[in-house]
């Protein structure tokens, strides 16, 4: 790459540029719109835009070493462990107080190598995908769907706000990010607003997401309180206290309360963003939106900010062992849930939905077992495969006119060749069948469990079968027996066209590769098939990062093979069962009652109804009413006193003469009685 | 000359007023023209004292004023010496009302506000206002012209005085040009309001007449100099002078429960009337708390401040619900100010800079987010002459320009982060959280409304915008020469708070950064000093 050649000189500042140039693309395209044509070329800016962050963030992630990174500070930033603070201005004032001279919640960046590592798969799968929406926003005549421009648009401002996520050197600019992304994944999912599902669908997920973020504002308060408060606050004077430099630096300082309920906290943000349980319901239903949509935000990058936030925060998470076995078992219930639920469904998409939500469970547990740069591995890697599997699905939708119900087609690999053989390689990749990317990542988490507790790692190995089996029951749904095609699909379905292909392949290379960044191959009796080691250079890479210097526990060779044992198992089985499409799912039949349990989604979305929605709902009947009837009932109480009395009062002066004159003849006796009374 | 300029800027409008009610009918059709001159004369002469602020601030200090003019108005007796009682207290011989008004960097924002919402209001009234024209233009900008002196009074009298005059014009406007419960609309808000404001002139007045005394002074003075520090007050009458500060000025915020005349006055009133009601109107009652209430009676600030919390929370999360569940989107936007305001009041009675800044912040960006729904609204009706949430759907294919702004709108309401929302409801949480005299409670009881704003928010803009097509039949109605998506003057009336939307969002700072150190020296000084062994106690606890 010729600009190479430039990289060492480039300042943090040219790469402070990677989320402006998505947002520029977004807005050039959001004026496209005024033009009230649907130009073909809309993509334009934001392809362009988003391109060159990806190019940008290449650069950094090779870059990082040489700007200082690992070593101490350049620059007007301070020193957190290895990063870099830069900031661009001073946002919010925190009031003029003596005590609050040079602090401010500031709009800055913080570059270490995790920013590197989040940024590099972040933008470059966001390309791909930019690259395949312009096929798959078509119709069968390739003219630009209703809301072309409207949804590359919404994909610039998305990759502007996960940049931003990313880069984002303090907590509120953190958590900026994080409702921007919340609002493009609302924007994205209500794509098709008038299919009354997905406009439903797309207020779920951002109220849900509410409901953690109000967790994570929380925390933020709670963490600022703690920094900040007494005679004697721990932050000092130009110092902004909820930069990550700047808690990193003093959270030691905390009490261990303090510590472990911020942590809790933000936990709450991280489970409302990554869908765990319990705040998982939106995301099968995130699947309303198009399908790149899907791929990108909701499995390859927005759903892993919750992880990548927790990760972000090692400090202040290694310092509560309560916070981390919260994770812990918030993941492993997740993993097992989710995994139980994509068993027993059969909309392609929502069993990828809940294949990420048991993926981002897997995450949760690697963070809650002290291994965040594992955690992180399974990030990156999960992007590719994940985004791999979903493109497929789309391609397969594409072709089916649609429809994506596996129970009305099957035996595509005919019909769609390129599809059939990356949507394989991306299932083998989720699978963790050995040597895939999926297979590395995975297997450090399962090797941080063990190394936790072994019921944890067992767990974990269950679910990974559970994985590799409901994995490859869609594939051969989908891909194998008889060629049934839906009438939806046309006379004659097609395969897509190169520009939703290449992504594809470019993918496949990433669903195979991505995990040769974490692996070294170094002969051995004691490697992986005698040549394979784990923890290789992506781990090495993240001791340069707030993740600091995590413990890896030895040996585990054998947990290598049980889990190759355990995925081809689960292939097999699926196989089995599966292998030839049968129109009537065995599953339905041999499980009975557990398997309507799962196809029913464990009744959460009915349970969230009942308990939470219609008595909150009722209680603002209530209030109204009160409104209504109580206050403005007390009021009109208190206004009857002078009407009443007015009332009272009115008869005494009717204009009639009689009881004037009546009146006065009675005031006069009475007068004169009196006067007759006190004289006497 | 600044002097001029503010005295222009407050009597514009009502000169225009009289001229334009003056105006013979051959020139009626003239008036809305008129009218939106003069509301952009008033914009422009706000621009230029906002554009002399800064440099006035870096010559005088913190609560430096532009265009002061300070000169007698009504005096009754005089200050002769010989009027001392024997004990050598001053007998009360007389009182003495100034005309004195400026601008600060507290009033600045406001009367700024206010100058941009009346241009719109009016650009907003061409099509939906069609009878007795003249009247309605004329008591638009008489409106102008009492909240504008509102927040430019220096002399509390004065700023009574304005405050009252306020109610006219808006009686007028709703009893006349509402909906079809307009005049009941008109007078419940007229008589609540009024109610509550002669208690705090009862209040003001008694500590005008014992600042004197304390002062000894045998003329009653009620300028802003004197009344904001008063001198030594009982804790005792500060207490009861709070609550009687309290009455006026918490039905005007609304603080629950004395929000009731809110939600019929904002529905019935034309599309203009809620604007300024909502985003000027409302902010007379902050404005008096933290302008009057808060230096004056600082004890008293702090006695209650945990009641005003409590009550400011239960306005959150009860004006929420209370939204969710109303069909009338004008009702459902006039709860959530309810809704709103109890944030900005939780900010103020955390009694922390970063809160009583938040708390400023929040009223102007409640008046120009508010005030951009009720415009919004106010289109949305004029076609389709409906606001029943059952009745309209799926207007976002149709309407794809409204549906822009009224999202943008929604976000900016519900507290996006890179919107103006946001950092006022971030900073006012954070107060309240961190505040020795609110706490965590508060703070976390507070911020459930960051969850319930998003929920009723989101509720209206997903029924009105999207989902299938819904809409009452033979509508919507073009029929005055409106377009079904927003015509150009639409357009224009809403373009300028999507940019201030956008722009308070990112650069928050160019309100707060003049405001802080006059909050600091004007308002929290006053706790500092007069309530110092309390204050400095209560911080000591909480601190730890």
């Amino acid at each position: 790459m010729l600009l190479l050649g430039l990289t060492t000189t480039a300042p943090l500042s040219v790469f402070a540029t990677i989320p402006l140039w998505p947002l520029v693309g977004a807005v050039l395209t959001g004026l496209l719109i005024l033009t009230r044509r649907r130009p073909g070329y809309a993509h334009g800016p934001v392809l362009v835009g988003v391109a060159l962050s990806a190019i940008l963030s290449v650069l950094l992630f090779f870059d990082l070493r040489s700007l200082g990174i690992s070593t101490a500070a350049a620059h007007s930033a301070t020193p957190a462990g290895p990063g870099v603070t830069w900031t661009l201005y001073h946002w919010i004032s925190l009031g003029h107080a003596a005590t609050l001279r040079g602090q401010w919640l500031p709009v800055n960046f913080f570059f270490d190598a995790l920013t590197g590592l989040m940024l590099l798969f972040v933008t470059v799968v966001s390309t791909i995908i930019v690259v395949y929406s312009i096929g798959y926003m078509r119709d069968h005549h390739g003219q630009p769907e209703r809301g072309y421009e409207r949804f590359f648009a919404f994909l610039g401002l998305f990759v502007f706000s996960m940049a931003t996520l990313v880069l984002a050197g303090n907590f509120v600019l953190l958590y900026l990010g994080w409702e921007l992304v919340g609002l493009c994944s609302y924007l994205l999912i209500g794509f098709y607003y008038p299919r009354p599902a997905a406009a439903a669908a797309a207020k779920k997920a951002f109220i849900v997401n509410r409901v953690g973020d109000l967790g994570f504002a929380l925390g933020l308060f709670s963490l600022y309180c703690f920094l900040t408060a007494g005679a004697d606050p721990l932050v000092g004077p130009g110092e902004n206290p909820l930069d990550f430099a700047t808690v990193f630096k003093y959270v030691g300082r905390l009490e261990p309360w303090q510590v472990t309920v911020v942590a809790l906290l933000l936990t709450c943000g991280a489970v409302g963003k990554s869908a765990q349980f319990p705040l998982h319901v939106w995301l099968p239903d995130a699947m309303e939106g198009p399908t790149p949509v899907s791929a990108l935000i909701h499995a390859a990058t927005m759903v892993t900010a919750g992880v990548y936030m927790i990760a972000r925060c090692t400090p202040l998470f290694a310092l509560s062992p309560v916070a981390l076995d919260v994770v812990l078992t918030l993941g492993l219930i997740g993993a097992v849930l989710a995994a139980t639920m994509a068993l027993a469904q059969y909309d392609m998409k929502r069993i990828l939905a809940y294949s990420t939500i048991s993926q981002l469970a897997f995450m949760f547990v690697g963070l809650g077992c002290r291994a965040p740069d594992s955690a992180i591995f399974h990030v990156f890697t999960h992007a590719w495969f994940k985004a791999l599997l979903f493109l497929g699905a789309g391609s397969v939708m594409h072709a089916m006119g649609g429809v994506i119900d596996l129970r009305q087609f099957s035996g595509l690999r005919h019909v769609l060749p390129h599809t059939a053989r990356t949507m394989l390689i991306g299932c083998l990749a989720l699978a963790g069948f050995p040597l895939l990317s999926g297979f590395w990542s995975k297997d450090e988490l399962v090797h941080a469990a063990f190394a936790r507790h072994p019921a944890v790692g067992v767990l974990l190995l269950v679910t990974a079968g559970l994985t590799a089996y409901y994995t490859f029951r869609m594939f051969f749904l989908c891909f194998h027996g008889p060629l049934r095609v839906p009438d939806e699909a046309g006379p004659h379905a097609h395969e897509s066209p190169p520009v939703m292909t290449v992504p594809l392949w470019l993918l496949t290379l990433g669903a195979v590769f991505a995990g040769c960044l974490g692996v070294s191959v170094r002969p051995g009796a004691e490697a992986f098939l005698g040549l394979f080691r784990p923890h290789g250079f992506v781990h090495h890479y993240l001791h340069a990062s707030t993740l600091g210097t995590p413990r890896h526990a030895a040996g585990g060779l054998w947990i290598m093979y049980a889990s190759t044992l355990v995925a081809l198992a689960g292939i097999g089985l699926a196989w089995a069962r599966y292998g030839r499409a049968p129109v009537t799912d065995p599953d339905a039949r041999t499980l009975g009652p557990l398997w309507r349990l799962w196809h029913a989604r464990y009744y959460f979305d009915e349970l969230y109804d009942y308990a939470l929605v219609r008595p909150l709902r009722g209680l603002g009947r209530l209030f109204c009413a009160t409104d209504n009837y109580g206050l403005d009932g007390l009021l009109w109480a208190i206004a009857a006193v002078p009407r009443g009395l007015a009332f009272g009062l009115h008869f005494l002066q009717r204009g009639a003469l009689q009881t004037y004159a009546l009146g006065m003849v009675i005031g006069l006796v009475a007068l004169l009685l009196l006067w007759n009374w006190t004289v006497a | 000359m600044e002097a001029l300029t503010l005295d222009l800027l407050i009597f514009l409008p009502l000169a225009a007023a009289i001229l334009v009610a003056a105006l013979p009918d051959r020139h009626a059709n003239k008036t809305p023209r008129l009218a939106l001159a003069a509301s952009l004369g008033v914009l422009l002469l706000a621009a230029g004292l906002a554009a002399r602020l800064p440099r006035a601030i870096q010559r005088h200090g913190a609560g430096a004023l532009v265009g002061e003019r300070n000169c007698a108005w009504i005096a009754l007796g005089d200050r002769s010496p010989d009027t001392a009682s024997p004990g050598g207290a001053p007998l009360l011989n007389g009182f003495e009302l100034r005309y004195h008004v400026g601008v600060d960097a507290l009033s600045m924002p406001l009367i700024l506000l206010t100058a941009l919402l009346v241009p719109l209001s009016v650009a907003c009234s061409f099509q939906a206002i069609r009878t007795r024209t003249r009247e309605y233009y004329a008591w638009l900008l008489a409106l102008t012209t009492g909240m504008l002196g509102v927040f430019a009074a220096r002399d509390v009298l004065l700023f009574y005085v304005f405050f009252e005059f306020t109610l006219i014009p808006l009686y007028f406007l709703i009893g006349i040009w509402g909906g079809p419960q307009r005049r009941y609309a008109a007078s419940k808000f007229f008589l609540y309001t009024f109610a509550g404001s002669v208690i705090t002139f009862a209040g003001l007045l008694y500590v005008a007449i014992r600042a004197a005394t304390l002062h000894f002074d045998s003329v009653v003075s009620f300028d802003f100099q004197r009344l904001l520090s008063p001198g030594a007050l009982e804790p005792r009458e500060q207490i009861w002078l709070f609550a009687a500060l309290f009455c006026g000025f918490a039905i005007k915020v609304p603080l629950f429960p004395l929000h009731t005349w809110l939600p019929l006055a904002h529905t019935e009133a034309p599309t203009a009337g809620s604007v300024l009601l909502a985003g000027v109107l409302l902010k007379l009652g902050t404005y008096g708390f933290l302008r009057l209430a808060l230096p004056m009676v600082p004890e008293g600030t702090l006695y209650w401040a945990g009641a005003l919390g409590a009550l400011a929370i239960v306005g959150i999360i009860y004006g929420a619900l209370c939204c969710w569940v109303q069909r009338d989107v004008k009702k459902l936007v006039a709860y959530s100010s309810v809704s709103h305001l109890g944030f900005c009041m939780l900010g103020m009675f955390s009694l922390l800079p970063v809160g009583l800044s938040g708390s400023v912040l929040y009223m102007v960006n409640h008046g120009l987010s508010t005030g951009a729904l009720f415009l919004v609204v106010g289109m949305l009706y004029e076609r389709y002459h409906t606001r029943d949430l059952d009745q309209l759907g799926g207007l976002a294919r149709q309407m794809p320009t409204l549906a822009f702004f009224f999202m943008l709108f929604v976000l900016s309401s519900i507290g996006l982060p890179g919107l103006n929302g946001f950092v006022s409801e971030f900073t006012v949480l954070l107060a309240a959280f961190h505040s020795d005299v609110l706490g965590r409670a508060y703070g976390a009881l507070g911020a459930t409304g960051i969850l319930l704003g998003a929920v009723y928010m989101l509720y209206a803009a997903g029924k009105i915008l999207f989902g299938p097509l819904r809409q009452p039949p033979h509508t919507p109605d073009l029929s005055s020469g409106l377009a079904r998506d927003l015509t150009p003057r639409e357009i224009a009336i809403l373009t300028p708070l999507a940019i201030l939307v956008v722009l308070l969002g990112v650069a928050p700072r160019l309100i707060t950064d003049p405001l802080d150190p006059l909050l600091h020296t004007q308002i929290l000084a006053r706790f500092h000093e007069a309530a110092g062994p309390l204050w400095e106690t209560a911080s000591a606890a909480g601190g730890r």
